[in-house]
């Protein structure tokens, strides 16, 4: 049995069973706790001016610091991390929107005209060697530090990145659906938004997922180093004096707001494009609510024997 | 005698991709409701061929000419009098099966801002409903009438293949083109679909690019072969003109009285295989062609037509 199931875990492109699965999902989280506990508990190098404030704090200071960022700080009364989030987030929201509109659509026709295809590819390939952090001086002396910086700095490091990936989808798109379309009569429009979109409507939401992540980083970038507000500020300021204690679970509630947008993107995939699910298989989140409704009803199914046995 | 209806004349129409030159200037007449079989080794420019006479791509040189309005006029673009049914099916993988096929109503009697509005006033339901009542129909007589609301992956090859020769249907063309229409399907699913080919037979008229030799014969009234190999050095070229036409005639079932006979299909397949395959020799480069390309050409002279 032992010598099976070493077997089937060290056999390459092999699934494993569903409840090994799980076992290792688990195992890497608790991995990486065991290990955080672990220098936490044997760490004795503090930072010499500041010997309350352990690189590595242990959880009851975590603890702590959760309670004084993502829930009331005493001094202030405020809820600081919603404070910050409630800044960084419409800056994010109105970059990677406006963005993604502009970039989908010239990716779009990118893939379906070839002057179009020729005249932003170049440009493309020098956009995108360009650090977006490079630019902020330009921004700063157009916008000041007004929110358009912000949201410039984003749109300049996420848009090479959007377009590219839908103009590589729109070229997928056949040669053969498009002169189909044409031939029951479909315009130049038509193929475009009847045709080609609605089939690359997957790929898109990816794309924009996908530049989520990077547009954080150059937002957070542009408010630490030029912002007075917003997550990217309040980093410098914990960093100023680094206090491990308060910057961990900053950084852990981030995690789990990025943990909640990338599924919040599967699940508008999933509902938006039906004909798509055969590709994509449920996340481990569907699977686990499916789990636990399927649970919920088998108890309830048995509560209802014994209430109809009694 | 004269020349019957004719729907499509090519007129000297030859194409190149660059230096490679893929279709010889060619000239082929098409009667109107017939099934052509077109055959031809990979490579060949059946694709090609095919794709010219949709709109997709323009000659290189000549032009081709169709008569699906009365007068004749030259192919320029696409047009709805000439539907294509692809070999990947190419169904739009985000619409069901009856979405696809109620595609082409909809992008040909309506337009967007007409849609727009049309959402507003209310007459676009109505207008949509009827588009997808047309569809089912169209669906249901093909025996897809279970499948009307399931995606392109949720079908099987010969439901798609089905699908698509509906959507094409639908608009009433006036010439079909199929590209290997039966190359995806299981030995069941190629009888029902030949038979809605033979039903289409006398409303239509069929292009059709098959690699089964015996599926050309039989299905079609007519079949024309294509091949890179016949002796173009002797016909005063200097350099490869592309394929031509090597094989033009009536089959078996157009031309005989004994209809569906299973010998005469084998014998003008085997006629076939033995004109439009090159010899090893030929395909090694070793050894030229000398077939002439009139020599099996002879589909206007059986119809006792003088050229």
């Amino acid at each position: 049995m032992f010598q099976k199931t070493l077997k089937l875990i060290f056999t390459q492109r092999k699934p494993l069973t569903p409840k090994l699965g799980m076992f290792f999902s688990v195992l890497g989280i608790a991995l990486l706790i065991l290990a955080y506990t672990a220098l936490a508990y044997a760490e004795t190098d503090t930072i010499p001016p500041m010997p309350r404030f352990p690189l590595v704090p242990k959880f009851d200071r975590l603890y702590e610091g959760l309670k004084l960022l993502v829930f009331l700080d005493p001094q202030s009364g405020d809820y600081i991390f919603w404070k910050d989030f409630l800044v960084s987030g419409p800056r994010l929201l109105i970059a990677v929107g406006g963005t993604s509109l502009l970039c989908v659509t010239v990716g779009i026709y990118m893939g379906l005209y070839d002057f179009l295809r020729r005249m932003c590819l170049p440009i493309m390939e020098i956009v995108e060697h360009i650090p977006a952090n490079g630019m902020m001086i330009f921004f700063l002396a157009l916008f000041h530090t007004s929110n358009p910086l912000f949201w410039g700095v984003m749109a300049f490091g996420i848009c090479v990145g959007i377009t590219k990936n839908v103009y590589l989808a729109s070229k997928s798109v056949s040669d053969e659906h498009v002169f189909t379309a044409k031939t029951l009569g479909a315009s130049e429009q038509e193929v475009t938004w009847y045709v080609v979109f609605p089939q690359i409507i997957p790929q898109i939401i990816e794309a924009v997922r996908q530049s989520i992540s990077p547009a954080i980083v150059f937002l957070m970038g542009t408010e630490w180093i030029v912002g007075s507000d917003g997550i990217g500020h309040r980093f410098m300021q914990l960093n100023r004096s680094p206090r491990a204690f308060m910057t961990f679970p900053y950084v852990m509630a981030l995690g789990l707001i990025g943990l909640f947008i990338s599924y919040a993107f599967r699940k508008i995939q999933r509902v938006s494009c039906p004909w798509h699910e055969n590709e994509t298989p449920p996340d481990f989140v569907d699977r686990f609510l499916a789990r636990m409704k399927n649970n919920i009803q088998t108890l309830m199914r048995h509560e209802r024997k014994k209430e109809t046995a009694s | 005698m004269s020349k019957r209806d004719i729907i499509l004349r090519c007129e000297a129409m030859s194409r190149h991709f660059g230096p490679t030159k893929v279709l010889a200037p060619l000239d082929i007449e098409i009667e109107h409701g017939q099934i052509v079989g077109i055959v031809g080794s990979s490579g060949c420019g059946k694709s090609t061929l095919l794709n010219i006479i949709v709109g997709s791509l323009p000659p290189s040189a000549g032009r081709v000419l169709i008569s699906t309005s009365g007068a004749e006029r030259e192919v320029d673009g696409h047009g709805r009098d000439r539907g294509m049914v692809y070999q990947k099916y190419s169904l739009f993988t985000h619409l069901t099966a009856i979405q696809n096929v109620a595609f082409g109503p909809m992008v040909n009697e309506t337009t967007i801002p007409g849609r727009a509005v049309g959402r507003v006033s209310g007459s676009w339901s109505h207008k949509r409903q009827e588009h997808l009542e047309k569809a089912e129909a169209l669906l249901v007589r093909l025996g897809l009438g279970d499948a009307l609301h399931r995606y392109p992956s949720q079908l099987s090859g010969g439901m798609q293949q089905r699908v698509a020769i509906a959507r094409a249907l639908i608009m009433e063309p006036q010439i079909l083109l199929l590209d290997e229409p039966f190359g995806a399907l299981d030995e069941e699913t190629r009888g029902d679909a030949r038979q809605i080919l033979r039903d289409l037979r006398s409303k239509v008229t069929v292009l059709m690019i098959t690699h089964s030799l015996e599926e050309a014969v039989s299905i079609g009234d007519r079949v024309i072969g294509l091949s890179k190999y016949w002796n173009w050095r002797e016909q005063g070229h200097t350099s490869f003109p592309g394929a031509t036409t090597v094989y033009d005639k009536a089959c078996p079932v157009f031309a005989h009285a004994d209809k569906d006979s299973a010998g005469s299909i084998m014998l003008q397949a085997d006629e076939l295989r033995a004109v439009v395959f090159p010899s090893k020799e030929e395909k090694e480069g070793t050894k030229d062609s000398v077939l002439d390309p009139k020599t099996y050409c002879q589909y206007w002279q059986q119809q006792g037509v003088s050229q």
